[in-house]
């Protein structure tokens, strides 16, 4: 019987169906993994400068400091407050190291310098131990003894007379430090004590960071539940971000599914129809996700969340179908009726995509295929499977259309043809003196401001260097890092005195290179020659030889030292600076040199390049990151520009008519341009996540104008044609303002910019499609 | 029986009449609100030949700000107010807390303790001797903390009425630091 015939085929689809579906699910939860490492979208070919910014924004040790402010209680039980609470963070595996200015913690880099100080200390020249300068040394140690703090000069003196010591000590400390009281570091009001904890992982890798910043809060609230913690750090604000977002998103999404429930159940008054408009979208976004993973190998976060914005658009390809049901008609026919339509909705915006794809950029192509992918799977399963399941006789639930005549406009097809033109032109005209585009990441920050002023407060009582610039050295081994670091030191110690900068962290003022340990173990005398110096030094002072004989001991001892490496400095502060500041990349091996309180970023610049040397490079990580995301953004923009291209060819062949492509093709254009001038006009600066918006703005806008093209090509299908837009753009409307109403930039941009881009959508395409109101 | 019970009062008397009590004393010096005056310091060091003298000057204002100038032969200048005290000299300034510099805490109390009158602080930090007779008293502070008395042997610090006038710090390692104050 045939009936029983289709019964079967339709329950062999739907089977099908539910198994491919059950199938790719458990890929997906099994084998995709989606990341949140943006280095993936480094675009290829891309400049040592930019591997380098992506190295430092993932692994920086400036990006693993975790900044932390104790207050709310007086000095003496904040100082103990910070003592417990860095031997708490010290015991966790989370933080490698954990400082908060307090003596003890540092006696032992202090013992480790008094030992080394004859190869670590800047002082040490040939003539450092002449006549003149051992005299000129003593006379300084008197000066000292004479002194109130005479206690101090009295340790060293027989050992260290000529302050080697000191001088290092002097070279370590950063320029700005905390002043320390009662044994800890406090900010210059006294009220809040400061430490700092170096993270164990990467800036980039925001579960272990969120990992950190539980264990300070157990820590905290173990040690010192009395006293008020703020803390900071780039990762710790990654984190913030993050959930605020994942916050937002969820509720967002569900203010808008049930808006878009509201709308599509007033409409079908059925819950089954309700129910099968979600399922093209969920395929459609299950299929793009196991494809885009199979083909590329990877997923990112970001893609995942921009594709299923663009996805988007299945949501209104059941709509297609069920709003032009009608009584007198089984779906079936329905379907075949729209089937050329929807065909060409399904592939303007697959071709759409399949630019994005073509692009070369990383990023853009992964969601240039999970697009492509999820349209496709989405209009198949609109065709195959989602029409089987609607009941007959569906048509008579819809609402009646109220209007007895189709929606007309009194103006000509010229006037038509001028207004639109007008509107173009307007946008030309108005809005091209105007930077259209920001590129600067920090506008995107979704977090208030009192996380940046927290951040600035943190940072500039610690003294810590900004995250923001440093300079990145190249060599092919430490050595060689270290003979580079070597020379880059009078430069910066001149931008200093020049006021272009504040301060700098040489990896070189800690460990030296062996070199120039080399040199100054060459300028130590023998000590026959030094204990000559020694006796005529003492003459006519009150000190006398036989009290400076540990220094000779120590200096002979010093002349066959071994140099020290950086595994010597193992176990002290001293190594994990040194640690943090070298590092090894695809690249090679590197150093950092953080540069503090830049003024002057372009006369430091022009110093580096002065020094000829190609293998040093100054990198600012803003200005670095600015210009990727202008990079992504100038070849989205190019690419857009292939894609509605192709989308006009599409059209054309689908249309088999030239003229009706272009006539179909041109409101959509000027209503996403319209939408772009609007944002522009209301000074909302462009960003990528803008672009991505106007992409969908396009696919929507193309699907509202096929519709309407038909419309007036198909007598009497004016009503249901309107019931359809109506339906699909009320139902994106609902999706998209929820988001506008998002206090997150990227989301608000999102939600903002296809509304508009629908609004203007609408209004382009009626102005362009209605038919002319009979006189 | 009575002759020589008043015989013994009678012989008593002067001692007891003379005997000073630690109270007087720090009430005398407790009752001076400013104190200014010049002092010569003479320290003795071990690893230098000689003593190391300078002269300079030393201003005291009740409760806790103490200041003292040196002149000659190299200038320094130590404020101490509360618990802050700055070292300037030739090479630049340096600020500390005393809470957090426990033994130059514990020096600075020996001196500006008796300076305030301030018996409890005193005490605080030094177990107090006193002798002496009519209007010159003594005072042989020995540090409590274990750690500061492996550095500080004594303190001792004399003087006439309500002036000070001599701070004698003897360290444990034998060298010894002398100031003679006069007040101005």
């Amino acid at each position: 019987m045939p009936g029983a015939q289709i019964m079967s085929a339709r329950a062999w689809r739907v089977a099908a169906f539910l198994l491919l579906m059950a199938a790719l699910a458990s890929y997906a939860i099994v084998q995709v993994r989606v990341s949140a490492d943006f280095s993936a979208f480094l675009p290829a070919g891309a400049t040592p400068q930019q591997r380098a910014l992506v190295t430092q924004l993932r692994e920086g040790a400036a990006g693993r400091l975790l900044l932390i402010g104790l207050a709310g209680a007086d000095a003496a039980r904040l100082a103990d407050a910070s003592k417990a609470l860095a031997r708490a963070l010290s015991a966790r595996p989370d933080f490698r190291y954990v400082a908060n200015g307090d003596a003890q913690r540092s006696e032992g880099d202090l013992a480790f310098i008094f030992a080394h100080r004859y190869l670590l200390s800047p002082q040490v020249t040939p003539g450092h131990f002449a006549v003149d300068a051992l005299r000129a040394a003593l006379a300084e140690r008197l000066e000292g003894l004479y002194g109130s703090a005479a206690a101090l000069e009295k340790r060293t003196l027989a050992n260290d007379p000529t302050g080697e010591t000191l001088a290092v000590v002097r070279t370590l400390a950063p320029g700005k430090a905390p002043r320390v009281q009662d044994g800890v570091w406090f900010d210059a009001s006294g009220k809040r004590a400061l430490l700092v904890a170096d993270t164990a992982t990467s800036a980039a890798d925001l579960t272990g960071q969120e990992h950190a910043l539980r264990a300070l809060h157990e820590a905290h609230a173990a040690v010192a539940p009395d006293v008020a913690i703020e803390w900071t750090s780039p990762g710790a604000l990654a984190v913030a971000s993050r959930q605020a977002i994942a916050m937002q998103a969820r509720l967002l999404s569900i203010a808008s599914a049930l808006l878009i429930v509201g709308v599509l159940a007033y409409t079908y008054r059925a819950p089954r129809p309700v129910l099968l408009c979600a399922v093209p979208a969920a395929a459609g976004l299950l299929a793009g996700v196991c494809v885009v993973y199979a083909v590329l190998g990877h997923l990112n976060g970001i893609t995942l969340a921009f594709g299923a914005t663009l996805l988007g658009e299945a949501v209104d390809y059941p709509s297609f179908l069920f709003t032009q049901a009608s009584t007198d008609e089984p779906l079936a026919a329905t379907r075949v009726r729209m089937r050329a339509l929807l065909r060409l909705a399904v592939l303007t915006t697959a071709c759409g995509s399949l630019a994005l794809l073509l692009s070369g950029f990383p990023g853009l192509v992964e969601l240039g295929l999970l697009t492509l992918a999820g349209i496709l799977a989405a209009g198949a399963t609109t065709w195959w499977v989602v029409s089987d399941w609607i009941p007959p006789g569906f048509g008579g639930t819809l609402p009646r259309l109220r209007t007895s005549r189709t929606a007309s406009l009194p103006l000509g097809g010229w006037a038509r043809g001028a207004l639109v033109a007008a509107v173009l032109l307007a946008v030309l005209a108005f809005d091209l003196q105007r930077t259209w585009f920001d590129d600067d990441l920090a506008h995107l920050n979704p977090l208030s401001n009192e996380y940046a002023a927290r951040d600035r407060s943190l940072r500039d009582a610690l003294g810590a260097p900004d995250v923001r610039a440093l300079i990145v050295v190249r060599g092919s081994d430490t050595e060689a890092l270290l003979e580079r670091a070597e020379r880059l030191r009078p430069l910066l110690a001149s931008a200093v005195a020049a006021g272009e900068l504040d301060g700098f962290d040489l990896v070189s003022d800690t460990l030296p290179s062996d070199a120039t340990q080399a040199r100054r173990r060459a300028a130590l005398p023998p000590a026959a020659i030094l204990r000559a110096n020694v006796d005529a030094a003492v003459e006519g002072t009150p000190f006398s030889a036989a009290t400076f004989a540990p220094f000779l001991r120590d200096v002979e001892a010093a002349r066959t030292m071994r140099f020290v490496e950086a595994g010597d400095l193992a176990g002290t502060a001293l190594g994990l600076r040194v640690a943090s500041l070298l590092g090894r990349d695809a690249d090679g091996a590197y150093a950092v040199v953080p540069l503090r309180g830049v003024r002057d970023a372009p006369a430091v610049a022009r110093r580096v390049a002065a020094l000829g040397d190609r293998a040093v490079t100054p990198l600012d990580l803003r200005a670095e990151s600015a210009a990727m995301l202008g990079a992504y953004r100038q070849q989205a923009l190019m690419s857009t520009g292939i894609g509605v291209a192709l989308i006009g060819v599409v059209l054309a062949l689908g249309l088999r008519d030239v003229a009706r492509a272009i006539a179909v093709l041109a409101p959509v254009i000027a209503a996403t341009l319209l939408a772009a001038a609007l944002l522009v006009a209301l000074r909302v600066p462009l960003t990528i996540f803008h672009l991505v918006a106007l992409l969908l703005v396009v696919g929507i806008g193309v699907n509202y104008a096929l519709f309407a093209e038909r419309a007036r090509r198909l007598p009497g299908e004016g009503r249901r044609t309107i019931r359809t837009l109506a339906v699909v753009s009320a139902t994106t409307l609902c999706a998209f303002a929820t988001l506008a109403a998002s206090t997150i930039p990227v989301l608000r941009a999102l939600g903002a910019t296809v509304c508009l881009g629908v609004i203007a959508s609408l209004a382009l395409v009626a102005l362009v499609w209605m038919p002319r109101r009979p006189a | 029986m009575g002759i020589a019970a008043a015989l013994c009062l009678l012989l008593a008397w002067p001692l007891a009449a003379g005997a000073l009590q630690l109270d007087d004393v720090m009430g005398q010096l407790r009752g001076v609100p400013e104190r200014h005056a010049t002092f010569e310091e003479t320290k003795r060091i071990a690893l230098v030949n000689g003593p190391l003298v300078r002269r300079g000057t030393l201003d005291y204002v009740r409760p806790d700000r103490l200041s003292m100038r040196v002149d000659a032969p190299y200038f320094e200048k130590v404020d101490i107010v509360g618990d802050a005290l700055t070292i300037e000299r030739r090479s630049g300034a340096t600020r500390v807390t005393l809470a957090s510099q426990p033994q130059l805490a514990a020096w600075v109390e020996s001196l500006r303790a008796t300076l305030a009158g301030d018996q409890a602080a005193l005490g605080a930090h030094f177990n107090v001797a006193l002798d002496g007779s009519g209007a010159q008293w003594r005072l042989t502070l020995v540090p409590r903390d274990t750690t500061l008395a492996g550095v500080i042997a004594r303190v001792v610090i004399s003087g006439r009425g309500p002036e000070v006038l001599r701070f004698e710090v003897e360290e444990a390692k034998g060298d010894s630091s002398v100031m003679v104050i006069t007040p101005r």
